[in-house]
């Protein structure tokens, strides 16, 4: 079947069996291997991507299923050599140790701030509930979430 | 400019915050890991693995899997053309099992074929027939006359002892005496990537493998046995690792010699990914330990004697093992004076999966039997846990259990110090005590402490080097035998560069290592990276540094004394002349100056004598305190942590965002090992497979955490840096554990602390499921 | 790579006439399924039914006394909604505090009914708020109680050209909870779940419904309880003796996540605290 869906901003058509796992799409047949597999079972998030803006894990979903809906990879986020204001934070706060789970904490952490821009820690948690990394502690995964907020609300201020 | 002058000026970068090296490229994507690299033609490998925990193997029938369209190559043993086996210490651990399997983990056989999925197809027809032979699975039994043998020499993997003193006299001369026994459970590295290799046949008759691999020099040792190919043509390429912990080492050689065998019998690039499940499957874990300690003291808390029986789970395979338990041994007693020890430390194989490096290194297991007895003692004798410590602690010139004498600035006082303080122990002792009283929800508070011998100690030769490169755009190469697998080795090395050669950190590319260009510089383990990679890199620098100060001096007409190098420029202190450093290194190449240094440091000999476990084991160690304060919910046994200190001597902080995050990720390994963490076996086979049984800790787990950082320079380090990534680690638990039955009142023995534990005071007695598949999950 | 073929439908009729056919699994959101066929290797001739695009299935509306949802409705549509907040609270908070953001963004309620675990979140729930289902098939529709739904760990009684097209709940009576105790807050099964649904008049229990999730091969009503509960008022006494019998009415097993003994007890004290927590709150009123 031709799956029609947009991926990183971009209208793509690609030919599937529909049945494939979403992932497998992602790294095997368009190249895109910043998205990883840490567990193939949806406990570990390291395959997080963000489905019509909100996370889920993509080893969990068929490639049919993202028929006519937005996808955003890691790939997607920086414009060019500009990074996103989260990805500027994690590298900036230490948030960054082997950075085999960074591209699924930054998508979630994305997520959650255009959703709340002002999170509070309890909240962040949640919001990352799902991702799992065995380096960092997550404290300074906080710290850059928390940084990359009070960033984002100023520069909205200085558009205004 | 000699070295010591460096000591005395404030540093411009090293101690600094800065981003990691590598951050840009992981928080892009663009970072490449193992299974992110591809060949074109390449084929997928997959593995057959035992299906028995022990069994002779009687037939492999490869036919049906050959005969499927699609598969290229099926390998068995008889098609290895070296050695069929490897290791480091005992070179026994099968790459393709001949007559037996050993564990569950063991592989019999290889496929590669044209996808993944017909190679696992190819996989599913080998027939493989099996003699199931008695499973051994507890160290203590496997050490008796009539056990099944694991290997032929016995079932004894190697056995350390400590004689010092006259541990009956110490015992005599005791006014208590405490004899318990502690036990710590399996657990598993859990790096979030799993092991992943492509192999290719390299144009010259050999391999280049490109994988996630720790150690290279190990596994191109176990390559060039097992292939039957010189060193010289095995060239071992590090991709970007995601994380490590001591794990992808003797199972990335095993992975690395079966993708090699189907690469060089295919003709193809072979590409070999484990799944999560056969990650933990295969892979080694951190030893399950059998601890019994029996402490002899006086009235007044003053330790007199300790006698310890360690019994370690080797599993299958020796890999690590002999070095494992004899840091165990050294660390055994905890951070105090013992003038009489005996200690007995046995590694003992079993049909279980294979244990060897993890984090910490045999260290984890002793530090929570000395933590908690230490405790025990304490109350026994009416004093409080950090009483006890002081009382007994290693100070300035104290003999260790090894009767080595410690002639530097021992701090194991200061960092208790500093925890207590930060927490206020005492008062929150006396405050939790009343609170619990009358509450279900009780409140703890608890402390541990350790010393640790930095570096190999007497494991063996412990030299690394550094290659600093400079390119005549003033941009500079930097790269090493060891290897960052995240805890930030590119970053520290780089900013020691910076600091030596006055150019800023964006100057410099750190590459990822490469056996072909690089020679080995040992194993990147026991927290050693900062330590002899910092002091090869300065001696690098200074090679360079010898070479062009005599260029910039002539050029800007200043004495080599007083130029300085700052900011990507050299310039004259006495005239206001500067150079750049690009058009310094571009002079310098016009003249035929060499702008390539290779730093080698050999670190200071140890000694050690195998009949009395005395020598100086390490040539210099580091100390530190961790506090933990948790709730527990006692109706339900749910340990929550609630607060964490942690005070670490790490001689000089070299990279501070680096060193905050050791400590963070160090504490949250504890946790999970003190609450969460058990990969428990039934008979030989594991009784889970993924994460969704075995439970890291997750952002909702971990506390916050005070950091407090001692700087008491060694004379040896860079900078005076020592050590920090496996401190960091291995105190964690026994502080949550002592904080816990703190709040309980009641000592638990064994890890984890699982609610069941807690709550019930035993764990699961079965772990698997009973009737149905899905009953009741 | 050889991958099962897949049917994607934009309407229900088209989805009831796939699912007649043989080998056809339905996948609602495919959390749940995707997990089965990594763990097992199922026939990969099977070909799955996608339902993502059938908008009808993703509903949430009131109807009549009751609130309709639709199977394809997700744990976060659920946390996130209006309608149910105010009248399904118990199922609001089960959805809330099951897997992970991830899987929340995509489990469905009809999935995990579909699933038939006795550890599933959201069942417990529906089970105090008198669920009802829709199952569907193209020769027709059935009404099926969620209690008569289960019978036995994974095992329904939905056929295999059926599909769950609507969950029917009652609102909730006027108070009542979700309690569950896991070895970690996030991503972890329930080792015990409890939900409870309950009305109260001058402090007396006048209706209450109360349901015991991963203590049994199936959710199950906690029947000898509720009896002992009807008409009394809720002080510590009696929710004391309550939590015994309820106890007793548990048939918990040990597992790889649990063992019997702590299930058991651990169903006292979850539904200690929560008849607590509603005895408290009447107490302030």
């Amino acid at each position: 079947m031709k799956l029609k869906f947009r991926l990183n901003g971009k209208d793509t058509t690609v030919d599937v069996a529909g049945t494939e796992r979403l992932i497998d799409l992602l790294r095997e047949r368009l190249y895109l291997v910043g998205t990883k597999e840490g567990c193939g079972k949806g406990e570990c998030g390291a395959c997080t991507v963000l489905l019509d803006g909100s996370p889920v894990c993509s080893c969990l979903m068929f490639s049919s299923q993202v028929a006519g809906k937005e996808v955003t990879t890691i790939e997607g986020l920086s414009e060019g050599d500009v990074l996103h204001p989260v990805q500027e934070a994690f590298t900036e706060t230490g948030a960054v140790q082997c950075g085999f789970c960074t591209p699924g904490l930054v998508l979630s952490s994305v997520a959650l701030l255009k959703e709340n821009p002002g999170p509070s820690r309890d909240e962040i948690r949640r919001a990352l509930s799902g991702n799992l990394c065995r380096c960092t502690g997550y404290e300074k995964v906080f710290e850059a979430v928390e940084l990359a907020a009070k960033r984002m609300k100023r520069r909205r201020g200085r558009r205004r | 400019m000699p070295e010591h002058d460096k000591e005395k000026r404030p540093f411009e970068v090293v101690g600094a915050s800065v981003p990691n090296v590598d951050a840009i490229d992981k928080v892009t994507g663009r970072a490449k890991y193992g299974a992110d690299h591809d060949r074109k033609g390449q084929l997928y490998g997959c593995v057959k693995y035992s299906e028995h925990p022990h069994a002779r193997i009687l037939s492999i029938d490869t036919a049906q899997a050959e005969a499927l369209s699609g598969v290229r190559a099926v390998l068995t043993h008889k098609d290895i053309p070296g050695e069929k086996s490897f290791g480091t210490v005992v070179p026994h651990q099968m790459v393709l099992c001949a007559d037996k399997v050993l564990y569950f983990g063991d592989a019999v056989a290889v496929v590669a074929a044209d996808t993944e999925e017909i190679a696992s197809r190819a996989v599913e027809l080998i027939a493989v027939k099996y003699e199931p032979l008695p499973v051994v699975t507890d160290p203590v039994e496997a050490l008796h006359q009539d056990s099944p043998l694991i290997h032929p020499g016995g079932n004894l993997c190697i056995h350390h002892k400590i004689r010092k003193g006259d541990i009956e006299s110490g015992f005599s001369r005791s006014s208590i005496i405490l004899e318990r026994e502690y036990t710590t459970q399996r657990v598993e590295h859990a790096y979030l990537e799993p092991e992943a290799v492509l192999v290719e046949p390299g144009e010259n008759g050999g391999v280049t493998v490109t994988g996630s691999v720790q150690n290279l020099y190990s596994i191109r040792r176990a390559l060039a046995r097992v292939l039957h190919l010189p060193l010289s043509r095995v060239r071992i390429r590090q991709a970007t690792l995601g994380g490590s912990f001591g794990g992808k080492d003797e199972v990335m050689s095993a992975l690395c010699c079966r993708a090699a065998l189907l690469s060089l019998a295919s003709g193809r690039p072979v590409k070999m990914v484990n799944t999560r499940e056969n990650s933990m499957r295969e892979s080694y874990k951190r030893h399950p330990y059998r601890m019994r300690y029996k402490v002899g003291a006086g009235s007044d808390g003053l330790l007199k004697a300790m006698e310890i029986t360690i019994h370690a789970d080797a599993g299958a395979y020796a890999a690590m093992s002999p070095f494992v338990t004899w840091r165990s041994t050294v660390q055994a007693t905890g951070p105090y004076v013992v003038p009489h020890v005996k200690t007995d430390v046995y590694a003992v194989y079993t049909n279980n999966c294979y244990a060897s490096a993890m984090r910490g290194f045999g260290s984890p297991q002793v530090c929570f039997a000395s933590e908690s007895l230490m405790d025990e003692l304490a109350e026994k004798l009416g004093m409080d846990p950090l009483e006890i410590r002081l009382k007994n602690a290693l100070r300035d010139g104290s003999e260790t259990a090894t009767g080595q004498k410690l002639e530097h600035k021992v701090s194991v006082e200061e960092a208790l110090l500093n925890v207590t303080q930060k927490a206020d122990f005492k008062e929150k002792r006396a405050v939790n005590r009343k609170h619990n009283e009358d509450s279900l929800i009780k409140r703890g508070i608890g402390i541990s402490c350790s010393y640790r011998g930095i570096s190999l100690g007497a494991e063996g030769a412990d030299a690394a080097g550094v290659v600093v490169s400079l390119q005549t755009d003033g941009s500079m190469i930097v790269s090493s035998g060891l290897v960052d697998m995240g805890q930030g080795a590119a970053t520290t090395i780089s900013m020691v560069v910076a600091e030596e050669l006055g150019v800023t950190i964006d100057r410099i590319r750190f590459l990822n290592a490469d056996t072909s260009r690089l020679p080995d510089s040992g194993p990147t383990v026991a927290s050693r990276t900062s330590f002899m990679a910092g002091n090869a890199a300065r001696r690098g620098c200074q090679e360079i540094l010898e070479r062009i100060r005599p260029v910039a001096a002539e050029v800007l007409d200043c004495p080599e004394s007083l130029l300085v190098f700052t900011d990507n420029s050299v310039s004259c202190s006495s005239q206001g002349k500067t150079l750049h450093f690009h058009e310094l290194a571009s002079l310098c190449f016009e003249r035929g100056v060499s702008l390539y240094a290779h730093g080698w440091y050999k670190a200071p000999d140890t000694s050690w004598d195998e009949a009395t476990g005395q020598g100086d084991a390490f040539f210099t160690f580091v100390y530190g305190a961790n506090l933990a304060e948790v709730e527990v919910d006692t109706l339900t046994g749910k340990v929550r942590v609630v607060g964490f200190v942690s005070s670490h001597d790490v001689g000089r902080v070299l990279n501070l965002n680096g060193a905050r995050g050791q400590v963070f990720g160090g504490v949250a390994m504890g946790l999970g090992y003190a609450l969460f963490e058990e990969y428990s076996e039934q008979n030989g086979r594991p009784s889970l497979k993924n994460f969704d049984e075995y439970l890291l800790p997750t952002v909702f787990d971990v506390p916050k955490t005070d950091i407090i950082f001692i700087e008491n320079p060694d004379r040896l380090g860079p900078y005076g840096a020592k050590s920090l990534g496996e401190p960091a680690c291995e105190i964690a638990a026994p502080a949550i554990v002592n904080a816990t039955c703190a709040a309980l009142g009641e000592r638990i023995r064994n890890l984890p602390l699982t609610l069941e534990r807690v709550r019930l005071g035993r764990t699961l007695s079965r772990t698997e499921k009973r009737g149905s598949e899905k009953a009741q999950t | 790579m050889t991958a099962r073929p897949a049917i994607v439908p934009t309407t229900l009729k088209e989805a009831l006439g796939a699912i007649a056919r043989r080998n056809v699994v339905a996948v609602a959101g495919g959390t749940d399924l995707m997990v089965r066929l990594h763990d097992t290797s199922e026939s990969k001739r099977s070909s799955l039914l996608i339902l993502e695009g059938v908008k009808p299935l993703r509903k949430i509306v009131l109807k009549g006394a009751g609130i309709d949802l639709g199977p394809l409705v997700t744990f976060s549509e659920i946390e996130t909604s209006s309608i149910l907040t105010r009248f399904a609270p118990q199922l609001v908070e089960a959805a809330s505090v099951a897997g992970s953001t991830q899987i929340r963004n995509r489990a469905t309620v009809g999935g995990n009914i579909a699933n038939g675990s006795p550890a599933g979140d959201l069942i417990p729930p529906l089970y105090v708020l008198s669920a009802k289902l829709e199952l569907s098939s193209s020769r027709g529709k059935r009404r099926v109680s969620i209690e008569d739904f289960f019978t036995g760990p994974g095992e329904t009684v939905l056929k295999g050209n059926e599909l769950i097209t609507s969950v029917v709940l009652e609102r909730s009576a006027g108070e009542g909870f979700f309690l569950r105790l896991a070895a970690r807050k996030a991503l972890a099964i329930s080792k015990v779940s409890v939900a409870a649904n309950v009305s109260l008049r001058k402090r007396r229990v006048r209706s209450i419904k109360i349901a015991l999730g991963a203590v049994a091969p199936t959710v199950l009503r906690a029947l000898r309880t509720e009896e002992y509960l009807l008409d009394k008022q809720l002080d510590e006494d009696c929710i004391r003796s309550a939590c015994d019998i309820a106890k007793g009415e548990a048939r918990p097993i040990d597992d790889i996540r649990s063992e019997a003994d702590y299930r058991r007890e651990m169903v006292g004290v979850l539904l200690r605290r929560g008849l607590s927590r509603i005895a408290l709150s009447r107490k302030h009123a």
